[in-house]
């Protein structure tokens, strides 16, 4: 311990020796500078008596003490900000995993067909079915859905060809939901339906009953033209070629095909 | 050395022995110490316990039911109604009207008698319950004739875990440390004293003109050791309690200090500066040898064991403040365990090694705060200031720490949870490092 400190001792004081000439320089202008000019210069003096040389070491080992200090502190300092940001990131990668786990959750139950999601609707519309009024809305919303799987259904079996089952279901589906949002499309192919069996009278009353019901509803031309297409089978010139020419004179896919009728049976 | 300034609660102590200007009380009795309970929980279990009933003109040195009260009451979570109430005083079941006590809104009632022989006193108790109408608890045991208190305080603890399921602390017992000191040092006075845990028959271990520090409970609760200056620097002494002999442990230069013993009884952890600075050291009694288990620069010191034995808690500021820190004495391994605030030190294990006490510093004032362990929870359990040396109650349901009240050291308990609280001012005195015994077979 002892023998490398005299060397820098030894080489501190060479280097204040060297440095000093340069420095005694501005000794008079600047106060500071001063202070350290006149450090210098004991530490020239030093080397030629050996009672201020004692001094030397005392003075720097005091400094290095200080050093030492200083850096333990820093080290107790950074030792503690370590600590604490290990600690901040342990509980951040636990909160991940945690957030993680829960977005997995509810993402695996959405993907298991919402089975919960669905039942918690059913429980909403019973309790508010139960409270009365303010409720409609949830009400309605829950019946639509009833509603749109029936419509499917009775779709399907129309595009299975079973015709009479599908009759019954479009029939069925407008006694439970006489004001739905698919009683028009029902009334539609039930004409349809009964167009395709030759049954003129059942196809004009379902299509009538559209038109009376749902006036504005995109069905609307479409069925005009059926209607038409229905008058004019059985023989209602008059009537048949007024709904043609209204549906003709619209912009909707019905247009082409009363105006293609009309061309066809009427000149 | 700015960072000495800051370690804990052992080098506060030494400043507050030199800041404390208390009255010396001339008398030299030992004045017991009182029972102020200031909070409970909002629905304390009503309790009727009627006094006891005695064989003929029989004089008893203690009103056995009134003990079992105070123990109840004490506990926070019952409460006893008070004598006056009571409509009639039943001796056994044959005279209880159970519809009186559900009228005096009792849940439960315990009878009882007390007889006595040549040496000794037998205590008979039941326990009922008022709306069943049937008998809980019922049992009878004796001891000697100066042990009547123990008798009831045992009662007790059988009544609060039949009702509560909570084992009963009634009969355990704790050290503290009595100060005696008005600005004179030729007059001051340490003592270390032992008492049952409400206070009552305090009993003097030890009596010295210099400081006593830092008492600890041997596992088995026949031994303690602690911290004397008597030889003119800190020393650490073990004492039997029943034979009062003693044997100073260490007498190294520089500080002796917090010793703690191991759950296994075979080593004690405590601090020694020998090596330089202040480090947690092991030492087998047995073999007296040393262990060293810290090394850093900075302050290591007030040891306590894990619940296992297999590690030491304890206070550094190896992190620039005072911090609880953990040791795995089979591998060295050692792991910061407090984050919340700038200054935690002094830590006690719970007995289900599940929890955290310590004192914590917030906005300049020292609480009791309790952690989770594996959460890392704090909530603060005291609401005084300068509150030190938390022990905890080795059914790990309340703790007792050392306060200042009316410019007295005093004593104050609290339950883990800070519903139940209450202190036990001196009438003479600081008291201060209370140390709570384990369970006493």
């Amino acid at each position: 311990m002892a023998r490398p400190l005299i060397k820098t001792l030894t080489a501190a004081t060479l280097f204040a020796a060297v440095s000093v000439q340069a420095q005694v320089a501005v000794v008079e202008s600047t106060p500071i500078g001063g202070q350290a000019a006149r450090t210098s210069e004991s530490y020239v003096d030093d080397s030629s008596t050996p009672a201020t040389a004692e001094a030397l070491p005392v003075n720097v080992s005091a400094d290095r003490f200080y050093q030492l200090q200083l850096l333990q502190q820093e080290v107790l300092e950074l030792r503690g900000l370590v600590e604490e940001q290990a600690h901040q990131l342990k509980r951040l990668k636990q909160q991940r995993t945690d957030d993680y786990l829960d977005l997995d959750r509810r993402i695996s139950a959405l993907g298991n067909g919402g089975a919960p999601l669905a039942a918690g609707d059913s429980a909403l519309v019973l309790e508010s079915g139960q409270s009365g009024r303010a409720t409609s809305p949830a009400v309605k919303v829950a019946g639509s859905d009833a509603e749109a799987e029936a419509y499917r259904s009775a779709y399907d079996l129309l595009k299975q060809r079973q015709v009479d089952q599908a009759i019954t279901a479009f029939s069925d589906l407008l006694i439970d939901h006489p004001e739905g949002k698919y009683a028009a499309n029902a009334h539609y192919w039930l004409g349809e339906i009964f167009l395709l069996k030759n049954d003129l009278e059942s196809a004009r009353q379902w299509f009538t009953r559209l038109l009376d019901g749902f006036p504005g509803h995109r069905k609307v031309p479409g069925t005009q033209f059926k209607l038409g297409k229905v008058y004019h089978l059985l023989g209602d010139m008059e009537k048949s070629r007024a709904l043609l020419d209204s549906v003709a004179a619209t912009r909707s896919d019905a247009a082409r095909l009363a105006k293609k009728y009309i061309e066809q049976n009427f000149q | 050395m700015n960072h000495l300034r800051h370690i804990s609660a052992l080098f506060r102590l030494s400043v507050l022995f030199a800041a404390c200007l208390t009255l010396f009380a001339a008398s030299a009795a030992h004045a017991q110490l009182t029972i102020e309970i200031t909070q409970g929980v909002d629905s304390p279990t009503p309790i009727a316990v009627v006094p006891f009933g005695t064989p003929g003109q029989l004089a008893l040195p203690e009103d056995v039911a009134a003990i079992i009260n105070a123990d109840l009451r004490r506990s926070g979570l019952l409460r006893p109604l008070p004598k006056d109430d009571m409509l009639s005083f039943p001796r056994n079941k044959y005279e209880i009207s159970f519809r009186d006590w559900r009228i005096l809104g009792a849940e439960y009632l315990v009878i009882g008698n007390v007889t006595r022989s040549a040496d000794k006193y037998s205590v008979h108790f039941e326990l009922f319950n008022i709306l069943s109408q049937r008998t809980v608890h019922s049992q009878t045991f004796e001891a000697g004739l100066n042990q009547l208190r123990d008798l009831a305080h045992y009662a007790a603890d059988q009544v609060f875990e039949k009702i509560t399921g909570i084992r009963g602390i009634f009969a355990t017992q704790m050290i503290y440390i009595e100060a005696f000191q008005n600005g004179n040092e030729a007059q001051d006075k340490f003592r270390l004293m032992l008492a049952d845990v409400d206070g009552a028959r305090p009993r003097l271990l030890l009596e010295s003109k210099q400081p006593i520090l830092s008492p600890s409970w041997s596992p088995d609760g026949k031994q303690v050791v602690y911290v004397s200056y008597e030889t003119g620097r800190p020393a650490i002494f073990r004492q039997e309690i029943a034979t009062q002999v003693r044997e100073q442990l260490t007498n190294f230069k520089g500080l002796n200090g917090a010793p703690v013993w191991s759950p296994d009884g075979r080593t004690i952890a405590l601090t020694l500066s020998k090596d330089g600075n202040p480090e947690i050291y092991t030492l087998d009694l047995a073999s007296k040898k040393f262990t060293r288990i810290t090394r850093h620069f900075a302050i290591d010191t007030e040891p306590n064991w894990t619940t296992d034995g297999k590690g030491v808690i304890f206070t550094s500021n190896r992190g620039g403040k005072p911090q609880i820190y953990q040791v795995t004495l089979a591998s060295g391994r050692i792991e910061r365990l407090t984050f919340e605030g700038g200054y935690n030190a002094r830590p006690r294990v719970s007995p289900d090694g599940k929890s955290l006490v310590m004192v914590h510093r917030e906005n300049g004032v020292f609480h009791i705060a309790a952690q989770d362990i594996a959460s890392g929870d704090m909530r603060i359990l005291t609401e005084t200031y300068l509150d030190e040396s938390p022990t905890i109650a080795p059914n790990g349901a309340m703790l007792m720490y050392a306060t200042r009240y009316r410019g007295k050291g005093i004593l104050a308990a609290v339950s883990l949870d800070a519903g139940v609280k209450f202190r036990l001012p001196s009438k003479q005195g600081d008291v201060r490092e209370p140390a709570w015994s384990p369970f006493i077979d």
